[in-house]
C-alpha cells in the first residue's frame, strides 16, 4: 500500500515535471517569436494603407501591349496537351487539329503570350514601412506584377515580383522594407480598370502560429535529445516511441504548412484517386474537389494569400453543386494503396470539415499509416534499430508521408518487409516463424501493390539456408510460393487483371501503353527497340546508373528535398551518407547474436560473406529494373537517355543496401585501439547525435521551404 | 488474449493449410465466375464553343437514325438524352438496331423504353435485346410506337459536333447534326483473382513455416503396434 502510494507520488511528480518543462519551452518560443521575428512590427507600428482604385493624383498611369514568353514547363506542357490528342485522334480514326488559341503566339518554337502590361507609380503620402504588398485586381485570366520600390526618388529594390490569380483576385508579396514610392507593373492578358485596382500595404503584429510550432520542436527536440544523449535510456529502449513522437510532429508541420498547395509529385494524379476512393459506388465531385484533381487550385505564397485561397476553395466547395459519376466497388489493384488518404477525406466530410480542412486529414490519414508501419518496423528490428529510425526520419520520406502519395505506404511497408527478411537472414540458424513469414510477405505485397518491380527484394528470401526450415520439402515449397507469388505480381504488370472503367481498352492494349506525359513514350516500341539493341540498351543502363550514383556521392545532384518545393544543398547528402554508416556500422554489444562465420575482412560482418554479395547483387538487379521500367514506360522509344528516375525510388533499397556493413560486435580484448574505442561509445549518444542531426536536417528544410515560402 | 494466441498456435498446422485451400479455391472460383460490368465510352457529350444543343423531335412519326461502327465489339447499349419540353410526356420510344452489311441491313435487335419513366433531359441508358449480335456497322433507328403530335412529341439531344464514321440521319436525310451519346460496352473483371491468387502463394508459404506434428504421431502410433 505504502510503496503504491509512492509510485503513485513518483508518477505525479513525473507528469507535473513535464507539464512544467513543455509550459517553459512554450513560454521560451513564444518569447523568439514575439521578440525576434515580430520586430519589424513592433519597430514600425503604422496603420495598414488602402487605395481603393488607382486612377488618383498621386498615381500616374501607363498602359502598352507586349508578349510574354512562356515557362519551360507551359510550353512543355502545350506540346504534351498536343502530343496527346494527336493520339487520342489517331486512336479515335480521326484527323487531328491543334486547337486555335488567339492569345497564343509561336515564334522561333517557343511560345509567347499576347500581353498588356499597366505601370501605375504610386507616390504614398509619407513613408512607409512595407511588410506585405497587396494588389487586388479583378482579373478573368492569370496575371502578375512587378514592383520596385523608392525612397526619396533613390531605387532600393527591383524585381520582387508577384502572380495573381483570377481565382482570389488578388496577389500579396512579403516585401519588408521602407519607401515612399511604389511602382508596380501590372501585367494582365486584358486591360485593366485601374479604377477595380486596390493597393494595400501592411506591418501588421501577428504570431505566425506554423513558426512558434517550429520554434517549439525545436527548442523542445533540443532540449529532450541532450538529455537523452547524456543521462536517457528511454531513446536506446523505445526509439519507435520516440520516432512516432517526431515523426508527428514534424509532418504534422509540414501537412499544415503546404495546406493545399499541390506541390508533392504528381499529387494532383494521386489526389484524384484517393478522393474517388473515399467514396462507394456513387462519387461526388465538388468544385474544389475537382480543381484539386485538375491541378488547378490557386497556389499561395505566404499566410496572407492562404487565408485568401481557403476561403475561395470553401466557396466552391460548398456553393456549386457535386458532379455525380459512378465507379465500381471493386478498386482497382494499384489503387488499394491509397485507402490511408480516402479515411482521411471520408472523416473529413463526414465531420463536416471545410475543404482545407479535409485535405489535410487526408494528409495525415497518409502520416500516421506511414508512421505506424515503420514503427513496428523499428520495434521488431533487431540490433540495427537506430538506422531503421534514421531512414524513417528521412526528409524525403517524411515529406512524401505528409502529402497525398502512395509512395509512403510503399516505402514504409517495403522497409517492414525488409526488416523483417533481414532478421531471417542475420539468424541463419533459426527457425522461420509462421506468423513472421505472413507479416514478411504481407508486407512485400502491399509494397508492391502500386510498384511490383520492388518484388524482386523479397527474392533474397529464396537463398535462406537449409537450417530455417523443418524439412527439405518445406523449404522448395517455400521457394516455389514464393517465385509463384512474385511471378504473379510480374505478371500482373503485363497482363492486368481487368476492372471496370472507360480506360479498358487503353489498359489492355499496349500499343498505346506508356506515359501520358512524355511525348513518343510506347511500352511496346521501348521492348522491341531494346530486344533489337541489347548492348546498346545495357551502355545507356550503365552509364546512366553511374552517372546518378556519382552524382549525388560527389555532392553534384542534391537528394534530400521537399519535391517541388525545393532540394538541399548537394552536402547534405554527405551528412546523410555518414549517418547512415555510422548507424548501420553500430550495433549494440549486448544483444549481440549474429552468427555469420567468415574469414578474414568479413569476419567483422554480420550477414557474412554470401549474403552480402547477394544483397548487393538484389540492390542493383532492382536498380537496374527501375531504371529499365522507366525507359519502357517514360522514356520516347529509342531515347540515348533514361528520364523520369527519381532518387527517391531508390530510398526502399537503402536498407538491405547498407545492411552489407552491419557488423559483429564480440568483445574482443585483442581487437585495435580504434576497434576498442568505437565499442566504448555509449548507444544513448549514438542514439542521440543522429537522431538529432536527422531532426534538424528536417526542421531546417522545413523553416526554409515551408516557412519562409510558403507561411510568412 | 494470451489463451485465444495459445490456440491458434496449437492449431496453426490445421488453419494454415486451411486458409491455403480456401484461397486457392477462391482463385478458381474467381477465375471461373467472372462479373461483367458496363464500360462507358464518351462519345459526343459537349459542345464546341458557338454550338448550342437541340433536341430532334420525334413527332409525326419521325424517325431518327444512328449509324456507328463497334469496332468489332458487341455493343450492349447506348445513352441518349431525352428532352420531354419540360412536359409530363408518356409514350412508347422504339429503338431497332441494325446490322449494315454492304447495301443490306438487317434487323438484331428491337427495343422499347417507356418515356413517362424517365426525367426530362435525362440521358438514359437503352439496353440492346441480344446484344452478342449487335457487332460492327450498326443503325440504331429512333422513333415513338404511335405518331404523336409535335406539341406531345419527345425529342433527342444533338449537336454540331462532328464525330468519325457516325451518320445521323432525319426525316430520312442526312442531318448536319450529331445525337449526344455515350456507347455502353461490357466487359469481364475479376475482382478478387489477384488477391487469392497472392494469398494462396502467402499461406502456402506461411504453412511452410509450420512444425507439422504428423510425422511424429505416426511414428507413435507405429512403435505402439510393434
Amino acid at each position: 500500500m505504502q510503496s503504491n502510494r509512492e509510485t503513485m507520488k513518483k508518477n505525479a511528480w513525473k507528469i507535473l515535471r513535464m507539464i512544467g518543462i513543455v509550459v517553459v519551452v512554450a513560454t521560451v518560443a513564444l518569447l523568439v517569436e514575439c521578440v525576434v521575428f515580430q520586430q519589424n512590427a513592433i519597430r514600425h507600428k503604422q496603420k495598414p494603407y488602402e487605395l481603393n482604385g488607382l486612377n488618383r493624383e498621386n498615381v500616374e498611369i501607363m498602359q502598352k501591349e507586349d508578349l510574354a514568353k512562356l515557362t519551360d514547363e507551359e510550353e512543355n506542357a502545350i506540346r504534351v496537351q498536343r502530343e496527346n490528342e494527336r493520339l487520342i485522334a489517331e486512336y479515335n480514326g480521326e484527323e487531328y487539329k491543334p486547337e486555335e488559341d488567339e492569345t497564343l503566339v509561336e515564334k522561333n518554337e517557343h511560345f509567347y503570350r499576347k500581353v498588356k502590361r499597366t505601370v501605375f507609380d504610386v507616390k504614398l503620402d509619407n513613408t512607409l514601412f512595407i511588410g506585405k504588398l497587396g494588389l487586388h485586381v479583378p482579373l478573368e485570366e492569370s496575371g502578375g506584377y512587378q514592383v520596385t520600390l523608392y525612397q526619396d526618388d533613390k531605387q532600393i529594390a527591383d524585381g520582387l515580383f508577384c502572380s495573381i490569380n483570377p481565382k482570389i483576385d488578388a496577389g500579396i508579396m512579403n516585401v519588408g522594407r521602407r519607401a515612399n514610392r511604389v511602382k508596380i507593373v501590372l501585367t494582365t492578358q486584358t486591360a485593366c480598370d485601374a479604377s477595380e485596382v486596390t493597393l494595400s500595404i501592411r506591418n501588421d503584429f501577428t504570431i505566425n502560429v506554423l513558426r512558434y510550432v517550429f520554434l517549439f520542436v525545436l527548442i523542445g527536440s533540443t532540449c529532450y535529445l541532450l538529455f537523452q544523449i547524456f543521462y536517457g535510456r528511454f531513446l536506446v529502449d523505445k526509439p519507435e516511441i520516440v520516432f512516432m513522437c517526431l515523426a508527428f510532429l514534424l509532418g504534422g508541420m509540414i501537412i499544415c504548412g503546404v495546406g493545399t498547395n499541390q506541390v508533392g509529385f504528381d499529387e494532383y494524379a494521386h489526389a484524384k484517386t484517393a478522393y474517388d476512393l473515399s467514396f462507394g459506388s456513387t462519387i461526388e465531385t465538388t468544385e474544389a474537389a475537382m480543381q484539386m484533381k485538375g491541378n488547378l487550385l490557386p497556389y499561395f505564397n505566404n499566410a496572407a494569400e492562404r487565408a485568401l485561397v481557403e476561403a475561395y476553395e470553401q466557396q466552391v466547395a460548398t456553393e456549386i453543386a457535386p458532379d455525380i459519376t459512378h465507379q465500381s466497388r471493386m478498386v482497382r489493384t494499384e489503387t488499394r494503396v491509397y485507402y490511408p488518404m480516402a479515411a482521411g477525406f471520408r472523416l473529413g466530410r463526414q465531420l463536416g470539415c471545410d475543404f482545407a480542412t479535409m485535405v489535410m486529414l487526408a494528409k495525415f490519414g497518409n502520416l500516421i499509416c506511414y508512421i505506424l508501419v515503420f514503427a513496428l518496423a523499428i520495434r521488431l528490428s533487431k540490433q540495427y534499430k537506430l538506422l531503421v529510425t534514421l531512414i524513417g526520419l528521412l526528409p524525403n520520406n517524411l515529406f512524401i508521408a505528409s502529402s497525398i502519395t502512395y509512395d509512403a505506404v510503399v516505402t514504409a511497408f517495403l522497409t517492414l518487409g525488409t526488416v523483417l527478411m533481414l532478421n531471417e537472414l542475420l539468424e541463419p540458424i533459426v527457425k522461420l516463424h509462421w506468423g513472421k513469414v505472413l507479416l514478411m510477405l504481407f508486407c512485400f505485397e502491399v509494397g508492391c501493390l502500386s510498384k511490383p518491380v520492388y518484388i524482386f527484394m523479397a527474392l533474397m528470401l529464396l537463398f535462406l539456408g537449409k537450417d530455417k526450415f523443418y524439412t527439405r520439402w518445406q523449404e522448395v515449397i517455400f521457394k516455389v510460393a514464393l517465385l509463384m507469388m512474385a511471378g504473379l505480381m510480374l505478371y500482373n504488370i503485363f497482363k492486368p487483371t481487368p476492372v471496370s472503367g472507360g480506360d479498358y481498352a487503353l489498359v489492355s492494349n499496349f500499343s498505346y501503353a506508356g506515359d501520358p506525359r512524355n511525348m513518343g513514350a510506347s511500352v511496346t516500341g521501348q521492348i522491341k527497340y531494346i530486344v533489337q539493341n541489347p548492348m546498346a540498351y545495357a551502355a545507356l543502363l550503365l552509364g546512366e546508373m553511374g552517372t546518378m550514383l556519382g552524382d549525388y556521392l560527389s555532392c553534384r545532384a542534391p537528394f534530400v528535398g521537399y519535391a517541388y518545393l525545393g532540394f538541399a544543398p548537394g552536402f547534405v547528402n554527405f551528412v546523410l551518407i555518414i549517418c547512415y554508416v555510422l548507424a548501420a556500422l553500430f550495433t549494440l554489444r549486448e544483444r549481440q547474436y549474429y552468427v555469420a562465420k567468415d574469414k578474414r575482412w568479413f569476419k567483422k560482418s554480420a550477414l557474412g560473406l554470401p549474403y552480402t554479395l547477394l544483397m548487393l547483387l538484389m540492390c542493383f538487379g532492382v536498380s537496374a529494373v527501375i531504371w529499365t521500367s522507366m525507359y519502357v514506360s517514360y522514356t520516347a522509344v529509342g531515347a540515348d537517355t533514361i528520364l523520369g528516375v527519381q532518387g527517391r525510388y531508390f530510398i526502399p533499397l537503402f536498407l538491405p543496401f547498407l545492411s552489407c556493413l552491419f557488423l559483429k560486435r564480440p568483445e574482443d580484448q585483442k581487437a585495435g585501439r580504434l576497434i576498442r574505442i568505437w565499442n566504448k561509445i555509449p548507444a544513448r549518444a549514438m542514439y542521440g547525435v543522429l537522431i538529432y542531426i536527422s531532426v534538424l536536417l528536417n526542421l531546417i528544410m522545413t523553416y526554409v521551404f515551408i516557412i519562409k515560402q510558403l507561411n510568412l | 488474449m494470451k489463451r485465444i494466441r495459445e490456440s491458434i498456435q496449437n492449431r496453426i498446422h490445421i488453419l494454415l493449410p486451411l486458409a491455403t485451400v480456401i484461397c486457392l479455391f477462391g482463385f478458381i472460383g474467381s477465375l471461373l465466375v467472372p462479373d461483367t460490368v458496363l464500360d462507358t465510352y464518351h462519345i459526343n457529350m459537349a459542345e464546341a464553343e458557338g454550338d448550342t444543343e437541340q433536341a430532334l423531335v420525334l413527332s409525326d412519326g419521325a424517325h431518327i437514325g444512328y449509324q456507328m461502327d463497334t469496332i468489332g465489339r458487341a455493343m450492349r447499349g447506348i445513352q441518349v438524352g431525352i428532352s420531354k419540353f419540360g412536359k409530363p410526356l408518356s409514350g412508347i420510344l422504339c429503338y431497332d438496331v441494325y446490322v449494315i452489311s454492304g447495301a443490306d441491313k438487317t434487323l438484331v435487335s428491337h427495343n422499347e423504353y417507356d418515356i413517362a419513366g424517365g426525367d426530362d433531359l435525362q440521358y438514359v441508358y437503352l439496353p440492346y435485346a441480344s446484344y452478342e449480335q449487335c457487332v460492327g456497322a450498326l443503325l440504331i433507328d429512333f422513333y415513338m410506337q404511335s405518331p404523336l403530335p409535335q406539341e406531345i412529341a419527345p425529342g433527342i439531344m444533338a449537336n454540331h459536333t462532328k464525330v468519325d464514321n457516325v451518320t445521323t440521319f432525319y426525316l430520312d436525310e442526312v442531318s448536319d447534326m450529331t445525337l449526344k451519346s455515350n456507347y455502353i460496352y461490357t466487359h469481364k473483371t475479376y475482382p478478387f483473382l489477384y488477391d487469392f491468387r497472392l494469398l494462396t502463394c502467402i499461406f502456402l508459404a506461411a504453412t511452410m513455416a509450420v512444425k507439422f506434428p504428423v510425422k511424429k504421431q505416426r511414428k507413435a502410433v507405429e512403435n505402439h503396434a510393434e
